[in-house]
């Protein structure tokens, strides 16, 4: 363990001098630095997670910004005195990133509009239908006696003029339309004849084993 | 014609040249023509036998009063100007009598209110339907045993609690939302609203439904001029209208027209002015003091009573007989 605080407390003193110094010589320091202790963990039997911890901290004590950081363009690395290896050219050649590097705000003005209220259409309240809404509602007081509002609905036949429970209804049908029903549409004449019987002993059942 | 345009061009004059006018000339009190232009009819006319002389200018004021049926001894009459649609400005015709049970009656806001409810409910039909569990198919097995599986007991999987189930107590069928309001609280509103549009100065009464032009600019002026305000509706005894005041009225969607028979409250009351034509009047009024000084059990008796039903009742017998 001692070795361990010595590495750190050469990495402490790197990372002083370095905010002092430039940041490129800085980074050469630091990496001799973290090399070097490394290689003490090493020789102690130290496990690598701890080393990879250590190279971590490094990184936090350093001015330089993180090297993992996502850029688009790739860089090749400069030196102030010029490397003597051969350069090996531009990193990733030819490929061309497939998502927006720009900054905020990814949309462009072309794109999608984006999905919100929709535009506000103010409703004509002077359309034809609505203008003479409510006309012959009176026409038996003031027509000539013939005819009477229920004459002029529409809608299902066993329904005009009629309001009343769905019992009610469903044997105004049966009335109405029960016997082309059965011929043209026998399961739904079945349907209906269920929920008759159904509805017959929820209604009227008092006592006993009540439907719900 | 050429008399009706000058008379438009008199009329069109200041008030100030009117009121010269009527105290140079002794005009018309009601329309403010010079008194050679509105011919007497209590002076002695000369009579011509033999030719019918019809006269091109019809003398003025055209009506004074009015014959009430059903009169109300302690009310008195209510009293509108004669209006034409002749002319942008307003031209008085006449003085007229109205019901006070028809047009002077006290507003019951209540009553119009429940009117205005009934009008927009009573035709509506609600078509929203689901199925039941019984409706729904298959699901009569039960999809495994009660015990042993671990698994939550069920009898069927089309039980209102599975997904892709039947609903439970959802909306059943085409259901009609029908009711009538009693005869008589429907012309309490009819008669209540009447009352408020002329409280309020927004009913008149023209003498017939005819404009000069087709142009609907000249009534949109009229309005204008007559401060009859953005929507007027128009109500006439027949329900043709003349080909002017039809052209006239396609053009302008505030601007409605109406036969007496389709009258109504909600109308009434979405547009702003009233324009009724003098048969108009005498229709509403006839028919409104007609029910409600006779029952129901009267008019009933006398469908019965009537030539047409007896016909029916005869017609019945002789297919009796030919059966026989």
């Amino acid at each position: 363990m001692q070795a361990l605080q010595r590495a750190f407390c050469q990495l402490r003193l790197v990372a002083s001098t370095a905010g002092s110094k430039s940041s490129s010589n800085g980074m050469k320091m630091l990496t001799a630095g973290q090399r070097q202790g490394a290689e003490t963990l090493w020789n102690n039997h130290i496990c690598a997670q701890t080393s990879s911890r250590l190279g971590i901290l490094a990184q936090c004590f350093s001015s330089k910004p993180s090297t993992k950081q996502i850029s688009s363009e790739a860089t090749v690395k400069t030196y102030e005195p010029a490397s003597p290896f051969r350069d090996p050219g531009p990193r990733r050649y030819g490929y061309r990133t497939k998502y927006f590097t720009g900054g905020v705000l990814p949309r462009s003005e072309h794109a999608d509009p984006v999905m919100g209220l929709p535009v506000y259409k103010p409703k004509d309240a002077w359309s034809r239908k609505k203008a003479l809404f409510g006309q012959n509602d009176y026409i038996d007081i003031l027509g000539d006696g013939s005819l009477t509002p229920s004459d002029l609905l529409h809608g299902p036949d066993w329904l005009i003029g009629f309001k009343g429970n769905e019992l009610q209804r469903l044997s105004r049908r049966m009335k109405f339309e029960g016997h082309k029903l059965s011929i043209l549409y026998p399961s739904q004449y079945r349907n209906m004849k269920k929920r008759i019987w159904f509805l017959y002993k929820k209604y009227n059942r008092k006592r006993g084993k009540r439907i719900r | 014609m050429l008399i009706r345009s000058i008379l438009s061009q008199t009329t069109k004059g200041s008030l100030f040249s009117r009121a010269t006018c009527l105290v140079s000339q002794k005009g018309c009190l009601f329309c403010g023509r010079p008194s050679n232009q509105v011919i007497d009819h209590e002076a002695p006319q000369p009579q011509n036998e033999g030719s019918f002389i019809v006269p091109d200018e019809r003398p003025l004021p055209v009506i004074t009063s009015r014959k009430l049926n059903y009169p109300e001894p302690y009310l008195p009459p209510k009293q509108a100007w004669l209006e034409s649609l002749q002319t942008h400005e307003d031209q008085k015709l006449g003085l007229i009598d109205l019901h006070p049970l028809i047009f002077g009656v006290y507003p019951r806001i209540d009553v119009i209110h429940q009117n205005i409810v009934w009008q927009r409910t009573y035709r509506n039909i609600n078509y929203e339907c689901t199925r039941s569990r019984a409706e729904m198919p298959g699901g009569g097995r039960k999809p495994w045993p009660q015990k042993g599986t671990g698994r939550a007991r069920h009898g069927s999987i089309r039980s209102p609690i599975w997904k892709n189930g039947g609903r439970a107590k959802g909306p059943r069928g085409p259901m009609a939302y029908f009711y009538m309001l009693p005869f008589q609280q429907r012309i309490l509103a009819l008669r209540s609203t009447l009352s408020i549009k002329y409280a309020q100065d927004d009913l008149h009464v023209i003498e017939e439904l005819e404009t000069p032009t087709d142009d609907p600019e000249f009534l949109q002026e009229l309005a204008d001029v007559r401060y009859w305000g953005d929507s007027v509706l128009f109500v006439d005894d027949t329900d043709v209208l003349t080909r002017n005041v039809a052209r006239a009225l396609k053009e302008i969607p505030h601007f409605s027209a109406m036969p007496v028979y389709g009258l109504n409250v909600y109308s009434m009351l979405k547009h702003q002015t009233l324009v009724l034509t003098l048969a108009a009047v005498e229709r509403i009024e006839e028919r409104l003091l007609h029910h409600m000084h006779t029952t129901r059990r009267d008019s009933k008796q006398k469908v019965l009573r009537s030539p047409s039903s007896s016909q029916y009742f005869s017609t019945k017998t002789k297919t009796v007989i030919d059966y026989d």
